[in-house]
């Protein structure tokens, strides 16, 4: 059960509020998105689901239970930031088995899992290269199975593709998308980007002015006139590119 | 032209050293002859003497010692310099400079004043917490611009993988400021090393470094001693930098360092 539930949550700097009564479900295997102009606090609630941040008001549940006083490493909430922050000192095998190495694992066993993970997201036989010898979307791969191999409660992609050229995003969206399938992981991805949240999402909700204003399946948002003002200028470009998925 | 220029920066370091090694063994140099007109051990034989070897090394112990223990001091500081805020924060800023921006000469009598009260003047002890002071503001400062320059992000990154924040501190900043840490110990080391009016003021001549050997056969005019002294003072400090510098290349993890290297 990877369950993910915020109830009335607000979220602030200092006494600055940055989110107010932000109530979400995200169910076990589901694939959820936030979207929202830059600086409406996406990654705050990124950070605050991962623990990095505290709440000022409300609950985070997950798995039923109240996980907002559970320190980081408690909540098995991997993050994906824009900005990789791969371990520089470290090789891609070790940077994606270094979440198995803070469970304990024997050091053999986490580097057949690398190695094996690596090989999923096509970076086979590149384990022991330093990780700023990669190029930008090598290493966005080796983050994003770092992130995933240590089986996290739930994925938090916090616009990752959006320093990627076009094709590198497409390939990055198919792999997330076939990882999210294959380990039915529960998972977060916040953006800006209308296109990629509905391509990728079971449901998407949009933020406006510190509140979700929306939240529905692709399809339903396109047809709701609360989400009408944010979505318009996008709407062709969605409309063509889920026909050309055959949505 | 850069090759010309790094000769040039080489021979201003090496020539001073080698005509140091050359004064070391020679008993006659007159003006004008262009090489020495006789040479001598004496000098050589007097470094070899079993007081002068053992001061070298405890000289040695204190400077390592009072290195070690101002990185140690320095990183918790850095750390919170760099990354908290609290009260008094700028007054603390300000007191960790007061051993370079005062005058030498006042801080070092403020210092044995104190430490008379407390019952340390004249002991190793009071020398290394002395050598200490003097060291702390360098690691502190460098420090704190390398805990900036690695930032909090890479820990956050490690803590959602499940680190604890102490196994996020040493699994991944602690390996990135490692070279900045040796390359801060390896300059405490020189300063300490190099002290010699307040390991006087502070060890009262009963705590002798290696400084207080050679500052003396300097003033007494005997060139041939206090050229063999100031050689092995370079070649000392020289070596403890070198091993220092080897220990980080072969620590360095998978790649060399870009940043903090001693070289």
């Amino acid at each position: 059960m990877n369950r993910l539930e915020l109830k009335n949550a607000s979220i602030a700097y200092g006494r600055q509020p940055i989110l107010q009564a932000i109530d979400l479900q995200i169910q076990e295997g589901e694939f959820f998105s936030l979207l929202g102009r830059s600086g409406c606090g996406k990654t705050t609630l990124i950070k605050a689901v991962a623990g990095l941040l505290p709440l000022y008001a409300g609950q985070l549940l997950l798995n039923g239970q109240d996980a907002g006083n559970l320190p980081p490493e408690k909540r098995r909430a991997s993050v994906l930031f824009q900005d990789v922050r791969l371990f520089s000192h470290l090789t891609a095998e070790d940077n994606v088995a270094f979440g198995l190495r803070m469970q304990g694992m024997g050091r053999e066993q986490r580097r057949q899992q690398a190695n094996a993970m690596l090989e999923r997201v096509g970076l086979g036989g590149l384990g022991q290269r330093a990780v700023d010898t990669l190029s930008g979307g090598q290493q966005q791969r080796v983050a994003l199975a770092r992130a995933v191999l240590p089986g996290p409660s739930i994925l938090l992609l916090d616009e990752p593709f959006s320093s990627l050229d076009m094709e590198l995003r497409t390939a990055m969206r198919a792999l997330v998308k076939s990882l999210h399938s294959h380990m039915r992981l529960t998972t977060l991805l916040v953006t800006h980007d209308v296109g990629e949240a509905m391509l990728l999402s079971n449901r998407v909700a949009i933020i406006d002015d510190g509140r979700i204003c929306c939240c529905a399946a692709p399809r339903d948002l396109l047809g709701d006139p609360k989400a009408a003002p944010y979505l318009s200028a996008w709407k062709d470009e969605i409309r063509a590119q889920s026909n050309l998925l055959g949505e | 032209m850069r090759r010309v220029m790094l000769w040039l920066c080489a021979a201003a370091v090496l020539l001073p050293v080698a005509l140091l090694a050359l004064y070391a063994v020679c008993a006659r140099w007159p003006w004008p002859a262009p090489l020495p007109q006789s040479l001598s051990l004496r000098g050589i034989q007097a470094l070899l003497n079993a007081d002068v070897r053992g001061t070298l090394l405890s000289s040695i112990g204190y400077s390592l010692g009072s290195a070690l223990l101002s990185t140690l001091i320095a990183l918790p500081a850095a750390r919170a310099i760099s990354f908290y805020n609290f009260a008094g924060k700028r007054a603390m800023r300000a007191v960790l400079l007061a051993p370079i921006l005062l005058p030498s000469t006042a801080f070092f009598i403020g210092l044995q004043t104190l430490f008379t009260r407390l019952g340390i003047i004249n002991t190793a002890l009071g020398v290394m917490l002395a050598h200490i002071m003097v060291i702390l503001p360098y690691p502190i400062w460098t420090l704190c611009d390398m805990m900036q320059s690695v930032g909090r992000t890479m820990e956050e990154q490690a803590r959602t993988l499940g680190a604890s924040p102490l196994r996020a501190f040493s699994a991944v900043s602690m390996p990135l400021l490692l070279p900045a840490c040796v390359s801060v110990t390896a300059l405490g080391f020189l300063i300490s090393f190099g002290q010699y009016f307040l390991t006087l003021m502070i060890g009262g001549g009963r705590v002798k470094t290696f400084a207080m050997l050679v500052v003396p056969y300097i003033q007494s005019g005997d060139r041939m001693l206090s050229a063999a002294f100031s050689f092995a003072f370079i070649l000392a400090a020289g070596t403890v930098y070198g091993v220092m510098d080897a220990v980080l290349r072969k620590h360095s993890g998978a790649r060399p360092p870009t940043r903090g290297s001693l070289v």
